[in-house]
């Protein structure tokens, strides 16, 4: 009984202060933006004000400053209806739509290998690039099954032994080769045994979204 | 009395008011410091050395650093991009790889370039690395290597996600 008593008296005294400072900002706004400044009216001798609150406007009027700053950046609507809508869905929806967007475009990504030609020149020569890349690293050395480079995309299979050793020797990889082939697209492919073999596709076009 | 009143209701208010900017917020830019650049490799802890406004290498051969670039999981804009600053003196190049992963940690996409300084005089750049949307999915992760120049010829300043 005690404890809702004070619930009550507490819950009370916050309500009369939540509308008390209401008329207060109310009151502040309607000033002048001179005499709206706490410290100016102290500095100048006006009616008396605390120091306090004159401090609590003046970080009132920056949170207004803020508010309003925020509400004039410009927005591309449909950008923002697009991420309103998507708001909306679980995150597990989401993340779900996110793999079949990729498997779409990494599916795209390895139609177009296949259908470029070979290239006698580009070929061979870029292959000896990933190839001396890969000797440099005993990690990737050991785990490299193929590489097959067309007219301008290599493909590089490496077998992930879920040591994490590939996500070291991978960076490197792509410092390594990065100059002749400076966009890589990669997938995880999976066996159904639990082993698993990563696919690069390391192309000298940057990717134009 | 009353500016004790005006105190808790004030609490209130800033707290609406602050929870109002969250509800409205939508995700932007991010930049962050190149500060927070540190060595890819264990063993080269000591040869980054920190300044306020990025890191450099301190040794006397290139060593590799790796940052976080710190994005909001938002639904991805057409085209994603980084922007990757730093600075080169006369004749000396640094190296980047930003590498996109997703929550997995399964590679995703990476895109690699190179900025150099060829003339005589400390140069200030500016990289834009763009991704498909497929690539950088809501979740997904950015992060990028750089291999940066020995004996202080080159300064990452910081790394810049571009959002909606």
């Amino acid at each position: 009984m005690k404890r809702s008593l004070g619930f009550i008296i507490i819950t009370a005294s916050l309500g009369v202060g939540l509308c008390a400072f209401v008329y207060r900002a109310v009151h502040i706004r309607a000033e002048t933006p001179a005499a709206a400044s706490g410290t100016q009216r102290v500095a100048e001798g006006g009616p008396p004000a605390s120091a306090e609150l004159a401090k609590m406007r003046e970080e009132i009027a920056s949170l207004q400053r803020q508010v309003s700053s925020q509400r004039q950046m410009p927005v591309a609507e449909p950008v923002k209806a697009e991420a309103d809508a998507k708001d909306l869905r679980t995150d597990s929806e989401m993340r779900a739509e996110g793999e079949r967007k990729h498997r779409e475009y990494m599916a795209g990504v390895e139609a177009a290998f296949r259908n470029e030609t070979i290239d006698a020149r580009w070929s061979p020569a870029t292959s000896s690039v990933v190839q001396t890349a890969i000797s440099a690293d005993n990690a990737l050395r050991a785990l490299t099954r193929d590489v097959e480079c067309r007219s301008s995309t290599c493909r590089v299979e490496i077998a992930d032994d879920g040591s994490g050793s590939l996500g070291k020797a991978l960076p490197m990889l792509a410092l390594q080769v990065g100059p002749a082939l400076p966009s890589v697209s990669s997938t995880r492919v999976e066996d159904g045994s639990g082993a698993s073999t990563m696919v690069l596709y390391m192309s000298r076009q940057n990717e134009s979204p | 009395m009353s500016n004790k009143l005006l105190k808790t209701g004030s609490v209130f208010l800033l707290a609406g008011v602050l929870a109002s900017i969250g509800a409205t917020a939508h995700a932007a830019n991010i930049n962050t410091s190149g500060v927070v650049f540190r060595n890819f490799n264990a063993g080269e802890a000591l040869d980054i050395d920190y300044l306020t406004n990025g890191a450099r290498d301190i040794n006397a051969n290139p060593r590799s650093v790796v940052a976080p670039i710190p994005r909001s999981p938002v639904a991805s804009a057409p085209s994603p991009s980084f922007f990757i600053d730093g600075e080169n003196t006369a004749n000396t190049s640094t190296s980047c790889t930003v590498f996109v992963y997703d929550f997995f940690g399964n590679p995703v996409a990476s895109q690699f370039f190179t900025e150099a300084s060829a003339g005589a005089s400390l140069r200030n750049w500016d990289h834009a690395v763009t991704f498909t949307a497929a690539q950088l999915a809501t979740f997904n992760y950015a992060s990028v290597v750089c291999t940066i120049p020995g004996s202080a010829n080159g300064i990452l300043h910081g790394v810049t996600a571009v959002q909606p």
